[in-house]
């Protein structure tokens, strides 16, 4: 039983790529039950008219990819079957490439025109000052351009949305990873500005951003990977999500495995020692 | 007066943003907002500073033959590669692209993806019932880890349900503690750049 103390690393590290290969090529597709933050998510976005402004922060870079494109792929399907509206920013300098082309095959989907139903402003420096800047006036924090390079001035829905507002926007959310993310949104576009904000974080990142939403300071989450497939239910699209969440499955429970194995080792060596 | 004027300024830039953001009548001013257009402008040419700036210190490493000077070499070739190429053929073009595609995101996916690795060889290692404490620690953590997933629910149902009570009860009480914690700090260290005792930023003068 002792040996069980002393698991090789390399056979720690091969199982735990089986295990997730395993999952990511045949899907097992367990029930995902669907938890309070995303739900409240799901319903503020149900309750939007048709035509409301969605500001939306792609602050992360590809190294989180796997848990946030999931994310972000299913609020859009929802944006768009809803019919709103969405403005794009970055204050992460490979966030407005991802938004790009995430959102770029969603919108063809559903017949959206870039400039009158989305605009991607793209990364924008500054950080928070960025943000704030962009509360006064989009076309200052953007300095006049679009991910693209285009002005802003030939774009149709830039005349709708002027400034980062409760009067010009129904909902803003932000998909990070970190600093910048959901504490200068939560300083600026929440407490300051009063706007209805929404919070698509990593899994790990749940802990830390819960009590906002437990406060009333986020209207709803995506918790994770999780999240993201719990949206993708409610939604009703088919999306990377479950099976991700497939994977995270198998891999919580081979790390349970594995403490559990530890644990008898530890207590069985410790018996021995104590008997000697 | 390298020193003080810094310093000097740092104090009125925090005043005015300190100022403007309590009292109405001095929002008003356009203060913050001027204040933000001149932190972005600054923001955008810090880009540069740090594209010279790197260029600078990883050339010395090349000069020198330092120890693993050749990933110098792979930085600046990458640096400047790819900033002459978006800049000539625009961050559209399919070749600038291709970079991206092809090297940034998966370099970028497989650190992340290394994390799970080292977390499933550190839970193992370390998740040990030495103490009560650790006892309580072990059993919320594997509690939560397969609540989160939706296998838990399959094992025992309602499972996530126990699982966003931690979450919410016991985890948001520890949490809020240190974000109201951190932020305290946060606002001492403020109030000491403003009152210039905190003299660090201006190049470790202490």
């Amino acid at each position: 039983m002792q040996a069980l103390l002393k698991i090789d690393t390399r056979l720690i590290y091969l199982l735990t790529f089986v295990v997730v290969a395993v999952a990511v090529l045949a899907t097992l597709g367990l029930p995902v039950r669907v938890t309070p933050p995303t739900k409240a998510l799901y319903d503020f976005v149900e309750k939007l008219p048709a035509g409301t402004l969605v500001w939306v922060g792609m602050d992360y870079g590809p190294g989180s990819k796997s848990e946030l494109d999931p994310q972000v792929v299913a609020f859009f399907h929802h944006v768009f079957k809803k019919d709103l509206k969405v403005v794009i920013h970055s204050m992460w300098t490979m966030g407005g490439k991802i938004g790009q082309e995430l959102v770029e095959p969603i919108a063809a989907q559903y017949g959206k025109e870039y400039g009158r139903d989305w605009v991607n402003l793209g990364y924008k420096p500054g950080n928070e000052t960025n943000l704030r800047l962009c509360t006064s006036s989009i076309k200052e924090c953007a300095a006049n351009v679009d991910h693209l390079g285009s002005s802003l001035d030939h774009l149709p829905l830039m005349q709708q949305a002027r400034a980062l507002d409760k009067n010009t926007f129904g909902l803003a959310i932000t998909f990070n990873t970190g600093t910048p993310g959901i504490r200068e949104y939560l300083a600026i576009v929440q407490a300051e500005k009063q706007l209805a904000l929404a919070d698509g974080t990593l899994q790990m990142s749940v802990p830390e951003d819960i009590p906002f939403f437990q406060s009333g300071q986020l209207v709803g989450m995506f918790p994770g990977v999780r999240g993201a497939a719990e949206y993708e239910v409610l939604v009703g699209v088919k999306g990377a999500a479950v099976k991700a969440a497939d994977g995270q499955s198998l891999a919580a429970l081979y790390v349970a495995i594995l403490v559990i194995l530890g644990n008898i080792g530890y207590l069985t060596a410790r018996r021995a020692a104590t008997a000697q | 007066m390298k020193k003080e004027l810094p310093m000097v300024l740092a104090t009125i830039a925090a005043l005015s943003v300190l100022l403007s953001q309590y009292f109405f009548a001095i929002n008003q001013l356009g203060w913050l907002d001027s204040l933000d257009k001149v932190y972005n402008m600054m923001a955008a040419l810090a880009i540069g500073l740090g594209l010279v700036n790197l260029t600078v210190v990883h050339s010395g490493y090349i000069r020198r033959k330092r120890e693993h000077w050749w990933a110098s070499v792979v930085l600046l070739v990458c640096l400047w590669g790819y900033t002459v190429l978006s800049l000539v053929l625009g961050n559209d073009h399919a070749f600038v692209d291709w970079f991206y595609q092809h090297l940034i995101v998966p370099a970028d996916s497989t650190l992340y993806g290394m994390v799970s690795f080292f977390i499933t060889v550190a839970a193992y290692r370390v998740f040990r019932v030495r103490t009560l404490e650790a006892t309580i620690l072990l059993a919320s953590a594997v509690f939560v880890l397969l609540g989160t997933a939706p296998i838990g629910d399959v094992i025992v149902p309602g499972w996530s349900t126990a699982r966003q009570w931690i979450l919410d009860v016991p985890n948001t009480g520890g949490m809020r503690g240190i974000i109201i914690g951190t932020y305290l700090g946060a606002w001492a260290t403020a109030l000491r750049v403003m009152l210039g005792l905190e003299r660090a930023h201006l190049g470790g003068a202490g």
